[in-house]
């Protein structure tokens, strides 16, 4: 007898297969495509975008160029800018996500007061954007004469890196049950120490996503960093990359997107060696 | 060895929970049980000897050292956790050697001391994996080393076996007897597990509502309860209880199960005309051919022994019979239940009280 059902089920089974690929290749095409398209433009003589056309966007080997990088390389300082912005996340990150491990700490393991006020001041603090701050911040560091100056910037955005930092250890650190700490006291550590020797290392994954997420903040500003930094020598690559790309009558996409890949190199990479700690990391942000 | 001594300790976390107005003393080298249903304050009171918690008053001496206001790590103790938070990040070698480090011994006599607890506990071949790689009964072991190795005064221990399957925990069970009994470091043991408290404890205290309620050695405290709370929690199956009265018929005492009338040889005192609760082991249970006419209603076979489940003619109440497995009693059988009258527990009705 032939199982007609069977063979019913087993095709809906097939068809829903189907369907869910071919809406996953979908979202790929979508995800992928600006990166192919910025890839492609870095790569091509155009000067501006009314020359672009559909079937340009299947590379032509004979057409494609290097010269938008070149250009990039040998005649602006790319490599101070690099290396400015590298100080100001680098620096950002280390001051912020410190603080942040002691805040986050103490703000899920220790009886300290005002601690509700704290934790709603945080959270509406994390509401604001970070571009209202900007004026305030010329204001004050115009005053203290922090403006064009490294340590400035790096107060601002270590400031910025600090709130969100503190919240997400704090969440996580709640979730690791206290009989850990509790064990190291026993075994000689005191409180403290034991937070620092114990539950720190199993939040590791926490501490890496607030890491990872402290330096892609500063190193992607541009609006803070427009405003205080005036000094070409100072300038970050966000900053550098609206310089270089402005041309005498229109944006110059070429360049533009030739900046914007080798911009993208060093947080491709970043994100390539923490991948195992961001998918659990970025878990966590969405679980509380 | 060491003496712990609680003086009059009371922690009070508001709706009844915590512990009241303790006074224990452990002795040196005993294996002391502390019993009781969750939320008793049996946890409290372990870990307010582990210096976890702080009493609202009352005091803790440990060889009549006054160590209430000692942090964790002055108190020279070790603790086994329910989950036994072992550190996952470590290797067991790390996780044993933890405790050690703390205590300025040099690296190779660490070593060592590892490996010594290693054989013991038959771990050494997974000294170098992580606790996630490890079953739950290696961890367990894993975590009594991790007590052991220092060498402390006390042991303290939170429902150890809890997390264990039924097999494993019958045989963790011994050994933790059997390490305890070797070392004879006094050991502090936090269960809800009455099966634990009779087969681990030199002595068991049993706790309710924060209250000590009983505290003696487990079979004393099987056979003469301090009351029906604590008959009821210790045995398994656990103890029946019927509604009876007392009466007494010139210098006769009776005991009036519905329509059954059975002569005791006690003296019921004021409690003569009253209504009491009767504790009945299940294993004190015969089958006769006087007694209490009942009907057998349902059997639960266990191998060698069965549960039989009795309704009580009169009226209506179920008691539970262990028996041996050879019985001939059917499913609708009625027969006659008898006990040996000196086994028999009399509660009062109202405050549960043994009399």
């Amino acid at each position: 007898m032939k199982n007609d059902k069977g063979k019913y089920y087993r095709r809906i089974r097939m068809a829903k297969r189907i369907v869910s690929h071919l809406f996953l290749i979908l979202i790929v095409i979508f995800s992928i495509f600006p990166i192919y398209y910025v890839l492609l433009m870095s790569l091509s003589p155009l000067s501006n975008l009314s020359q672009m056309s559909v079937e340009k966007l299947i590379p032509n080997l004979t057409y494609l160029t290097t010269g938008n990088y070149a250009a990039i390389l040998y005649h602006y300082p790319f490599l101070t800018w690099l290396k400015n912005t590298l100080i100001f996340s680098a620096s950002a990150t280390f001051f912020g996500v410190l603080l942040a491990i002691s805040s986050g700490l103490a703000l899920s393991r220790m009886n300290i007061p005002l601690r509700k006020v704290i934790l709603y001041m945080m959270l509406i603090l994390s509401l604001f954007p970070f571009v209202i701050m900007v004026i305030p911040f010329y204001f004050m560091f115009s005053e203290l004469g922090l403006v064009n100056s490294y340590t400035g910037l790096i107060i601002a955005y270590s400031a910025g890196a600090v709130i969100f930092a503190s919240w997400l250890i704090k969440n996580y650190v709640e979730m690791i049950p206290k009989d850990f700490e509790e064990a190291a006291q026993i075994d000689g550590y005191t409180k403290t120490g034991a937070l620092f020797r114990v539950v720190l290392p199993i939040a590791k994954p926490v501490v890496i996503f607030a890491l990872v997420l402290s330096f892609m903040g500063p190193y992607t500003d541009y609006a803070l960093a427009g405003q205080l930094l005036t000094n070409p020598n100072m300038y970050t690559m966000a900053i550098g990359m609206y310089y270089v790309s402005q041309g005498t009558v229109s944006m110059n996409y070429g360049t533009y997107s030739a900046f914007a890949v080798l911009m993208g190199i060093p947080i491709f990479l970043l994100f390539f060696a923490f991948q195992r700690y961001l998918v659990s990391g970025f878990s966590i942000a969405m679980y509380k | 060895m060491a003496t712990i001594s609680l003086q009059k300790l009371t922690k009070d976390y508001g709706n009844h929970k915590g512990v009241f107005d303790l006074d224990l003393t452990i002795e040196s080298g005993e294996f002391f049980v502390i019993l009781g249903p969750s939320g008793c304050g049996k946890t409290t009171t372990l870990r307010i000897i582990a210096g976890l918690e702080t009493p609202d008053s009352g005091k803790v001496f440990l060889d009549n050292i006054d160590i209430t206001d000692y942090p964790p790590r002055e108190r020279n103790m070790s603790m086994v956790f329910q989950n036994y938070a072992l550190y996952p990040f470590m290797t067991v070698r790390e996780n044993i050697a933890f405790p050690l480090k703390k205590m300025k011994i040099n690296k190779t006599d660490i070593e060592q001391k590892v490996e010594e607890m290693a054989r013991i506990l038959s771990i050494t071949d997974i000294l170098d994996k992580k606790p996630g790689q490890i079953s739950g009964g290696q961890r367990q072991r894993v975590a009594l080393g991790r007590a052991i190795v220092k060498e402390p005064k006390v042991f303290l221990m939170d429902e150890p076996l809890s997390n264990l399957d039924a097999k494993l925990r019958v045989g963790m069970r011994a050994e933790l007897k059997r390490i305890q009994m070797s070392l004879k470091t006094t050991t502090v043991y936090v269960t809800h597990d009455q099966i634990e408290a009779m087969t681990l404890a030199d002595r068991v205290a049993v706790l309710n509502n924060g209250y000590l309620e009983q505290l003696d050695n487990p079979m004393k405290v099987y056979e003469k309860p301090a009351n029906s709370f604590i008959a009821s929690f210790l045995g398994d199956p656990p103890i029946n209880f019927i509604d009876a009265e007392l009466e007494k018929d010139g210098s006769q005492a009776f005991l009036i199960i519905g329509d059954s009338k059975i002569p005791i040889n006690r003296d019921p005192g004021s409690y003569a005309g009253k209504k009491v609760r009767v504790g009945l082991r299940p294993e004190d249970i015969k089958v006769s051919s006087k007694g209490i006419p009942a009907k057998l209603t349902f059997i639960q076979p266990l191998g060698r022994r069965r549960l039989e489940h009795f309704k009580i003619n009169s009226t209506g109440a179920e008691i539970i019979r262990a028996s041996s497995s050879d019985q001939t009693l059917n499913i609708g059988d009625v027969c006659f239940i008898d006990f040996n009258e000196e086994k028999i527990l009399l509660f009062d009705k109202e405050n549960g009280k043994i009399i």
